[in-house]
């Protein structure tokens, strides 16, 4: 049994409301920006609701959810950038944030990264190494080979700016690796990288951690991300709707296949008239009409099931324009939806 | 004494990248040196117009260019070290940065005191030139008697004003000012000292009340004894402003006891609001604009 490094308990975290209504300008603004100090009014949004879960030593940990699922509160409660309104933190036995802070490496690739574009590509890795007490030959050799290691060493005395978003983000994680700390933390990491590099860029987080006994966590709403972790949880509206490794959390759905139905002219409200057909398990609608010129239907089928006719008669009886339909394994995604939508059920 | 050592190095870094990127701007150097030039020239010539009236600079010797250019020097310091750090913290809010500094083992101070430094490079130098320039050019004149006092006095303008201006930047984490302006930077720096440092004319020209306002700020302290030391003529003795005709002691004197306590004042505080306005963002999640 492996030793927890991360374990966080009944994490809740509350933002402030932004207070879009305020137009106010100059002294008024002062004025009105000062008293809040003092009262808040503004009505709080909740990231994070009851957030408990552990990580062991030397797991790659992931962390899934669709946009605004609290993955990156949840990364900076992790690192000690943002305070959690309640609950409890423990990160390698500290839970004090200088303590916790120096056990880890946070790679984000959020907004611009933290770049200083008017240097270069190395300029930039050996700033944030002394940023992190690090100088000299050392330095310079361990930035030389995370460059090599993640195919950047060619571009090493090319200036930010003239980077492309994905040889940027390169940068980005090398600046988390040089420091090799025993936790790193992985927000998006293939969000600009091309298949080849996000491949690449995987079995490079594998290598790392398992040759150095390192932990990672990587949030992600790229399913392609989390495959090689050991264990994955579901986050959805800042609660945990499931956490498990793969096999696990598929396990639900091993019986079942989903057919996935492109359409036109489908109504939110026939989804649960198609529910009650026999051989449906649970349909969902994954695209709304307007975005694209079509919807997605996906529809959870015995995996025995060798007939579908009767589907196909209710999109027809309904006058439902059917483009195509296609049956496929369970995918990650599905996995979450219908973790999201046993979620909504209870 | 690690601690101190790791801190040092990254200011050196910090400093190290500024220089960079300032001196990655070739045009910055000739831009500068020439809007001091123009800068004293503009003074000069306004000094031309006083010459032969009866105007008084009592207790400040008669050489306004002199008067002007020491003026102007504590302008270039007021205007980085006041001005500035505000400039600074919104930078590294919009620019995505304030993370990576939090993550470091660096104290909060280090990496706006870092990153200060391009206005350090900035503008620190134009004092020299504007000293220089005034000197070689337009027939300042300065007395260097007391060379101890004059860098006692140079220290604190800097200090004092550094504090006002770590307030002015906590206003920024601490008061939500994430727009271009806020209060502290601006009264202070657009109004009260624009209208009664006297940067340009002595403050005994300023009607009383005004004289008052004044007397809050560092600059009117400075200024006093900068242009008693400097200027040849100047009377060490003679009390002109509102508090040295209230307090009976020798009117450097007061002038540096009025500093060190702006300073022993401005700084914890602008310091404790700073890290006061960090926590605050930390529990309210607006560190950065990418949450």
């Amino acid at each position: 049994m492996k030793e927890k490094i991360i374990d966080l308990k009944s994490i809740t975290k509350k933002y402030k409301g932004l207070d879009l209504d305020n137009k106010s300008a100059g002294i008024v603004f002062w004025i009105i920006s000062i008293f809040k100090l003092t009262s808040n009014k503004s009505q709080s949004i909740v990231a994070l609701k009851d957030v408990s879960f552990d990580v062991k030593k030397g797991e790659i940990f992931g962390i899934f959810g669709s946009n605004g699922a609290g993955k990156t509160t949840l990364v900076k409660i992790l690192s000690g950038l943002l305070y959690p309104t309640s609950g409890s933190i423990n990160v390698n036995g500290y839970n004090n944030i200088n303590d916790i802070k120096s056990i880890i490496s946070y790679i984000s690739t959020n907004g611009w990264m933290g770049l200083e574009w008017q240097l270069t590509a190395k300029e930039n890795l050996i700033y944030y190494g002394n940023m992190f007490g690090l100088f000299g030959k050392s330095l310079s050799d361990k930035c030389d080979d995370v460059l090599k290691e993640l195919d950047m060493y060619d571009a090493k005395d090319k200036y930010i700016a003239q980077l492309s978003a994905g040889m940027r983000q390169k940068i980005t994680i090398s600046r988390g690796l040089i420091l090799d700390k025993p936790i790193i933390y992985l927000d998006e990491p293939s969000v600009n990288l091309d298949v080849n590099s996000s491949k690449k860029l995987r079995r490079n987080i594998q290598e790392y951690v398992k040759t150095n006994n390192r932990t990672a966590i990587i949030t992600s709403h790229n399913p392609e991300d989390l495959y090689i972790c050991d264990r994955i949880m579901f986050l959805y509206k800042g609660k945990v709707i499931a956490n498990g490794s793969i096999r696990d959390l598929k396990k639900p759905l091993n019986n079942f296949r989903i057919l996935a139905i492109k359409c036109r002219n489908f109504e939110k409200t026939s989804l649960k008239k198609l529910q009650q057909i026999s051989n449906v398990k649970s349909a969902s609608l994954s695209s709304i009409e307007g975005k694209r010129e079509y919807q997605e239907v996906k529809i959870s089928i015995d995996k025995h099931e060798t007939t579908t006719g009767n589907i196909i008669d209710f999109f027809i009886d309904n006058h439902i324009y059917i483009f195509n339909m296609n049956i496929h394994k369970i995918s990650l995604n599905e996995v979450y939806e219908y973790y999201i939508n046993r979620s909504e059920n209870e | 004494m690690n601690r101190l050592k790791s801190e040092l190095a990254s200011l050196k870094m910090f400093s190290k990248r500024e220089f960079i990127i300032w001196s990655s701007y070739r045009m910055n150097a000739w831009m500068w040196v020439l809007d001091v030039f123009f800068n004293t020239t503009i003074f000069f010539l306004l000094s031309l117009v006083t010459k032969g009236s009866d105007i008084s600079f009592f207790p400040y010797g008669n050489n306004y260019v002199t008067f002007i250019v020491i003026g102007l020097g504590v302008h270039y310091i007021s205007y980085t070290n006041l001005g500035d750090p505000f400039a600074r913290v919104s930078k590294i809010y919009w620019g995505g940065t304030m993370d990576l500094y939090l993550l470091s083992p660096l104290s909060y101070y280090t990496p706006l005191m870092g990153i200060m430094f391009r206005s350090v490079i900035d503008d620190y130098p134009r004092v020299i030139l504007a000293l220089l320039f005034g000197g070689l050019f337009f027939g300042a004149i300065y007395s260097v008697a007391n060379i101890w006092l004059i860098f006692l006095l140079l220290i604190l303008i800097l200090t004092s004003t550094l504090g006002f201006g770590i307030i002015s930047a906590s206003s920024f984490y601490l008061f939500n000012f994430k727009q271009n302006t806020e209060p502290v930077r601006f009264i202070l720096q657009d109004i009260i000292i624009a209208l009664t440092a006297g940067y340009y004319y002595p403050l005994t020209v300023l009607p009383y009340p005004l004289q008052v306002v004044g007397s809050f700020i560092p600059h009117t302290y400075a200024l006093d004894a900068f242009r008693r030391l400097l200027i040849p003529g100047g009377d060490l003795m003679a009390r002109v402003l509102p508090i040295q005709l209230l307090i009976d002691i020798p009117p450097i004197t007061l002038d540096i006891l009025i500093l060190v306590l702006m300073t022993i004042i401005t700084i914890p505080l602008g310091l404790f609001m700073y890290v006061q306005g960090i926590k605050k963002a930390r529990r309210e999640g607006t560190l950065t604009r990418w949450q």
